[in-house]
């Protein structure tokens, strides 16, 4: 193991209380009090069934959606409903039915043409690589059974035409028949006979809300997805209740111009103004943004004060689609700007001056926020919530108070003196080079990269960003996200939604026709919970006595030492050395399979937890 | 029956939690810290079905007396910590990531979870006690029934182990 320099112990600290945080909230929300607490119902499968079924229901969502592709054509589109919960039970009802012409009645129209490139990409690509049969028939998905019993639904108003719609009670029902599914030749290979599955959610026990947002238009109501997207991510990360939007959408003469648009603003840190080249009628984005983007504004102009530049130069694409839907992946492109001097590389102090301090009561119970600058010293004048503070894109310092209302001070580093630090970042085929003073300040690219000439450099995966990840350009990467665009009215914008479904699509894409499915984002689904980096990571090194026999065909093993994970692993092994990765195997000889799980009976004493 | 949480939460952490009156009762606290101990229970065990059920189980066994404890939050919360530690000494019982498409996390938070389950369960509760928590190292030490020395060295070497994840 290698060791760290102090200076390397107070950055690694400061980063992992970010990610700490960010890895919390995704921890579920829902308090139930005790005795109230409600009984999952779901009937017995094998896991092979679940799995394939999981497989299933993913790629009957993908041959739904080209059902709705392909109806459209011929769809006016000019339905909706009354009001919001009955656009959101015309949209279960249709789907429990396999009414396919009746969910489209119901979706926003600026939505339909986005979703319907992504389906087309997807299901051409699912049939190429072998998921689905090439006889995909999009008109029907077969094997697949689902009803939605007893559905009771909340609806909660927004300001400017919106409204969440929640299901607080209800089931779903799931059954799926393997023979009757159009499996791909390399799907059923690998999945080998799974058996029949079926299972029962009872929807007042979930975890995360079931929730659709509907959109008013002309007085009738109509079902959003992409606003459904915006709306988790505000719930999941706790941001206030946004108001009405009002902005402007710039279109460009071509889908290249409207990408370039949208990152150069971006690049610029001008965030409203990255919002403009967003499609018209696709507001979910802006009407989220309200709730951070003045938060992140006032950072970026911080950062600038301090010596923050950044100049984007030099993209060029490759484009994936057809028609009025593009997706733009990034070939090439040069990042050259500035950090300020001495950033990250002053040791007197862990704490960042520039970013607003969450201080944590005594007892863990709730928080309070400081701004950027000040330290007071006792909790006097503080307010303080047990809704942890979710501004400025989640970056803070942390501190303490003690019982006695004393706010344990942080250190903050020196003033930095001297000019800020030049830093350039180029890709170009397939690999990101990273030069100067400041990328090293950013990135600390020299631990983990290949030294080049003047630099250090990565070469991966081209898709491994999501659509999601556009700020980044101050925080490490190796590519842009793709972006997506559609055209209206004769010219071309950003489609917020497409990028979002293109980091899937793309990401199925990218999958050559021979390759391994394990090394594919589907590979969650065919192989369990691990990939090869993890594998790599826990089971290299280890000798193969220790780990279960069913494991080892996944493994490359010299002399009893286990090397690393063979190029295309079989999917039962893999599923097998999942145990051995999580830690739930024991040594040689202990079977996991069957045992039944031990009964926790210990309690914490009353003086002793 | 779901609670609206910042209807019961006190206006200020400076009102001592066995004096202020929203705290009183297993319910009232229930609601209270519940998510904050989820948090660090899902950090811990990697997965929601698991936190919820150490959380409501802490509960379950602590309700009948909570109201005698001065500091309730704090001992629920080295309660949930033992509870996730004693899940782990049950091999057939330590429960397993949730999959990382349940919860729409993004890769780096995923690759953080990942690397924080593969740690020894004693390294990983070190190091959530000290960073998600921001205990000082001599109570996380009293929790971990060990010396602070200790304890310092458990979270230097979860430290070294995370780096890579978290750059």
């Amino acid at each position: 193991m290698k060791s760290m320099s102090d200076q390397e112990f107070a950055q690694t600290e400061t980063l992992l209380r970010q990610r700490l945080t960010q890895l919390a909230d995704h921890a579920p929300t829902t308090v139930h009090i005790p005795g109230e607490v409600p009984v999952v119902a779901t009937a017995h499968s094998s896991r092979r069934g679940r799995r394939a079924g999981v497989i299933a229901a993913v790629t009957a969502l993908i041959g739904a959606g080209g059902f709705t592709t392909y109806s459209f054509l011929g769809a006016s589109n000019d339905g909706g409903a009354a009001t919001p919960q009955e656009a959101v039970t015309t949209f279960a009802s249709a789907m429990e039915h396999e009414d396919l012409l009746g969910m489209i009645d119901v979706t926003l129209p600026e939505e339909v043409g986005v979703l319907r490139a992504a389906v087309d990409s997807a299901t051409s690509d699912a049939k190429r690589v072998g998921l689905v049969s090439t006889d995909f028939n999009a008109d029907g998905v077969k094997g697949i059974d689902i009803s939605v019993d007893d559905l009771t639904l909340d609806t909660n108003f927004f300001e400017g035409g919106l409204a969440a719609v929640t299901a607080t009670g209800g089931r779903v029902s799931t059954a799926f028949d393997p023979a009757a599914f159009p499996f791909g030749d390399k799907l059923r290979a690998l999945l080998g006979s799974p058996s029949s599955a079926t299972a029962v959610a009872d929807i007042a026990s979930m975890t995360t809300p079931l929730v659709l947002m509907t959109v008013e238009r002309d007085g009738r109501w109509y079902v959003s997805i992409e606003y459904t997207i915006a709306e988790l991510v505000r719930h999941s990360a706790h941001l206030d209740e946004p108001g009405p939007v009002s902005r402007t959408s710039v279109g460009f003469d071509s889908p290249q111009q409207a990408v370039d648009a949208l990152f150069s603003r971006v690049s610029a840190l001008d965030l409203p103004a990255a919002l403009e080249t967003f499609a018209p009628g696709e507001d979910a984005m802006a009407w989220l943004a309200q709730s951070w983007v003045d938060d992140a504004q006032a950072g970026i102009q911080r950062a600038r004060a301090n010596g923050w530049s950044v100049n984007l130069s030099g993209l060029t694409y490759e484009t994936i689609g057809d028609g009025d839907h593009l997706t733009l992946r990034p070939l090439t492109f040069k990042v050259e700007g500035t950090v300020p001097a001495g950033y990250n590389q002053d040791s007197s102090g862990s704490a960042d001056p520039s970013l607003p301090t969450v201080v944590t009561a005594f007892d863990g119970s709730g928080y309070a926020l400081i701004p950027p600058g000040e330290m007071p010293a006792t909790i006097d004048g503080l307010h303080f919530t047990n809704i942890f503070p979710a501004t400025n894109g989640g970056a803070y310092n942390f501190t303490s108070a003690d019982p006695d209302g004393n706010v344990t001070p942080l250190e903050f580093p020196t003033a930095p003196t001297g000019d800020p630090q030049p830093f350039s970042i180029e890709r170009a085929d397939g690999c990101t080079t990273y030069r100067g003073a400041g990328a090293e300040s950013l990135f600390g690219i020299s631990s983990i990269g290949q030294a080049v000439d003047g630099g250090y450099q990565l070469c991966s995966d081209a898709g491994a960003l999501g659509g999601l990840s556009l700020l980044v350009l101050a925080s490490g990467f190796e590519n842009l996200p793709s972006i997506s665009v559609v055209q209206s009215g004769g010219k071309w914008y950003v489609s917020p939604l497409g990028t979002v479904l293109a980091s899937a699509t793309t990401s199925l894409h990218d999958v050559g026709d021979g390759a391994s499915l394990f090394d594919s984002p589907l590979g969650l689904f065919i192989y369990g919970p691990v990939n090869r980096t993890l594998m790599e990571r826990v089971l290299d090194g280890q000798s193969v006595d220790q780990i279960d026999e069913t494991c080892l065909p996944a493994l490359t093993i010299d002399n009893g030492v286990i090397t690393g994970v063979v190029a295309d692993p079989p999917p039962a092994a893999v599923r097998a050395c999942a145990d051995a990765v999580y830690g739930t195997s024991g040594g040689s000889g202990t079977s996991t399979g069957s045992a039944p799980p031990a009964v926790i009976t210990e309690a914490p004493a009353a003086t002793t937890p | 029956m779901n609670l609206a949480m910042s209807d019961a939460f006190p206006e200020s952490a400076r009102i001592p939690i066995a004096e202020s009156k929203a705290w009183q009762g297993t319910e009232a606290v229930y609601a209270t810290v519940y998510r904050d101990l989820l948090r660090v229970a899902f950090v811990l065990t990697g997965s929601a079905p698991a936190a919820e059920d150490v959380v409501h189980d802490v509960f379950a066994k602590v309700g009948p007396r909570i109201d005698t404890l001065a500091e309730p939050a704090a001992y629920l919360r080295v309660a949930v910590v033992n509870r996730c530690r004693s899940l782990h000494r049950r091999t057939v019982a330590a429960p397993k990531p949730d999959q990382p498409t349940d919860s729409m996390m993004d890769v780096g938070v995923i690759e953080l979870r990942d690397a924080l389950i593969a740690l020894p369960i004693r390294q990983r509760s070190a190091i959530v006690l000290r960073y998600l928590c921001d205990l000082p190292e001599e109570e996380i030490a009293g929790i971990l029934k060990c010396r602070r020395s200790t304890v310092r060295t458990l979270v230097r070497r979860g430290l070294a182990e995370l780096r890579e994840v978290i750059r």
